[in-house]
């Protein structure tokens, strides 16, 4: 009888997921950190905390992912699954960067430029990510006139 | 059930000095760290999945930001040749509309513009760039890649219902097409854009006689040179508009078996798409590349899939024939019959081919026996962008797809 391994992960806040390996390993880090634990080669790397929320995303993200054969019902869940405001967005981000797994990184980045196609013109924008104009004046002025664009 | 016990554990490198630092401090580098700003290639990323006509305020955000949509537009997607559809009611007052396709977001647009007033006379183009109307009291003609622009000029001398029209570097060459009360049914003239001109010159070959309007001759031109195909026989001539010289007959097809071939030109070589077996019983589309000097044969660039030469049938069993708008490495082709059906084939620079299949959403349910279509391609980046969008409010509106 086939035993299913089953991974257990720690979050920031010493809540444990138990979650089967094989989604475990979808996280590029969570692959790397098995082969050395396997290998007895522990390293103690620089690790930044995973808050519990953003640890649960995950979890429920590949379970949900995997139980979704039908492609239309994957793309569905998908849409569903990321109609989420931009702070939500960002949390899922930085989980998917930092524990370096592709497919969730994809789709928020689709997200994100979903949201960028939404925003009507340039302060909205900034607002909504929280960025400064560092242009000085005349150089936003001088990348109008090159490009004659008046409606922005 | 053997357990792999993870810990994630906060153990930054630098704990110990940062233990030296004073809170505020330690707390302040943790926000700075926890708010990873989104740059670099993710926002390059990112950017690359927002369609071109959506990319213009990116650019006004930030220094960053702005050089973040320069390198996407390089590095991750590429801006691509638009297809831009017109459709013309052939019923008073022949009202036009505007469609584009963006391939590299693959979405449509519809390009709200007020009518323009020469547009009560058919709208045409006979090669893939250019677009005029040619009225009796005038010929309007545009070329820049949305046709925000258009000039008008006197009509050629010779009256003319559809003749050839292809630019030629500074120069339009229009011929034949001419009424039947006309003397010479092969006249040619030739408008110098920077002159201002018409000038009356050699007439087409005669062995052109029966053929010699856009409905029986494929079009193809570049800056020197055009090129005149009967699309039934395959006999090519070429006209240089600068020595007033016409060359050929030349017969470019490489196989016996194709009975209808359009020609365009991309770069200096001559591409042509050819049907063959016969209209009732068509065995295969191919394209094919031929050096645009010597015109002599270079090579077998694809084959068109099965699935795609059936759609482009239609609900029809027959193929009579096809046209091909292009630019750069990008192709749209149609059944003139069956517009709804586009194919497209992108073929890249080392020589492989990609074919796809494309609802044309400028023809909708309606009756499309009413309607004219025609299809042109441009090359639009952030800068033809930002023309469209500054030429008036709410210019555009996207469809869903």
């Amino acid at each position: 009888m086939l035993l299913s391994k089953n991974s257990a992960l720690e979050s920031k806040d010493n809540e444990i997921f138990e979650v089967e390996e094989s989604i475990a390993i979808q996280s590029e880090l969570i692959k790397t950190m098995t082969t050395m634990v396997n290998s007895k080669a522990y390293v103690n790397e620089r690790n930044q905390m995973v808050p519990e929320a953003r640890c649960r995303k995950q979890a429920n993200y590949h379970v949900e992912q995997n139980n979704k054969i039908v492609d239309e019902e994957l793309s569905d869940w998908e849409s569903k699954f990321f109609e989420v405001d931009m702070d939500d967005l960002h949390e899922l981000f930085m989980a998917a960067n930092y524990l370096e797994i592709e497919s969730l990184l994809n789709g928020v980045t689709k997200r994100v430029g979903d949201f960028i196609k939404a925003c009507k013109n340039v302060e909205v924008i900034r607002q909504t990510f929280g960025i400064n104009n560092d242009f000085a004046a005349q150089q936003e002025e001088e990348i109008r006139k090159l490009n004659s664009w008046n409606h922005i | 059930m053997e357990r792999v016990y993870h810990s994630i554990v906060s153990t930054r490198i630098n704990y110990v000095t940062a233990q030296n630092c004073n809170n505020l401090k330690m707390a302040e580098e943790q926000k700075k760290e926890e708010e990873v700003a989104i740059h670099g290639d993710v926002l390059e990323t990112i950017l690359s999945y927002v369609p071109l006509i959506n990319l213009l305020p990116a650019c006004f955000v930030s220094k960053t930001w702005n050089a973040a949509v320069s390198s996407s537009l390089s590095r991750f997607n590429k801006p691509k040749p638009w297809l831009l559809v017109h459709t013309q009611s052939i019923r008073r007052p022949h009202a036009t509309a505007f469609f584009a396709y963006d391939p590299r977001s693959d979405i449509w647009l519809r390009i709200n513009q007020k009518q323009p007033p020469q547009h009560v006379s058919p709208l045409r183009s006979s090669n893939s760039t250019l677009l005029h109307v040619l009225h009796p009291s005038n010929f309007s003609f545009s070329i820049d890649p949305f046709y925000l622009t258009w000039h008008h000029v006197n009509p050629p001398a010779v009256w003319r219902l559809d003749p050839i029209v292809a630019m030629v570097g500074p120069r339009i060459v229009v011929a034949g097409g001419a009424c039947n009360f006309e003397d010479d049914p092969l006249a040619v003239e030739i408008y110098d854009i920077s002159t201002r001109t018409w000038e009356r010159t050699e007439s087409m070959p005669a062995t052109l006689k029966d053929s010699a309007s856009s409905t029986w001759l494929s079009i193809a031109a570049n800056t020197r040179v055009v090129f005149m195909m009967e699309q039934s026989t395959g006999v090519t001539h070429s006209f240089n508009p600068d020595s007033k010289t016409w060359y050929g007959p030349f017969d470019l097809r490489p196989d016996r078996s194709i009975y209808f071939s359009v020609i365009t030109c991309v770069g200096g070589n001559l591409i042509m798409l050819g049907l063959l077996g016969d209209a009732e019983d068509v065995n295969y589309v191919k394209v094919w590349e031929l050096n645009g000097e010597s015109l002599e044969f270079g090579k077998e660039i694809g084959v068109m899939p099965t699935e795609l030469v059936e759609k482009l049938k239609g609900e029809g069993t027959s193929l009579n024939s096809v046209r091909v708008s292009c630019m750069g490495g990008f192709f749209y082709i149609y059944n003139p019959w069956e517009p709804g059906e586009l194919v497209a084939l992108e073929v890249g620079e080392e020589g492989w081919c990609r074919w796809g299949s494309l609802k044309n959403a400028a023809v909708g349910d309606r009756s499309r026996v009413a309607e004219r279509v025609v299809l042109t391609c441009s090359d639009v980046g952030l800068g033809e962008i930002a023309k469209l969008v500054g030429s008036g409010n709410e210019i555009f509106t996207l469809l869903k797809s």
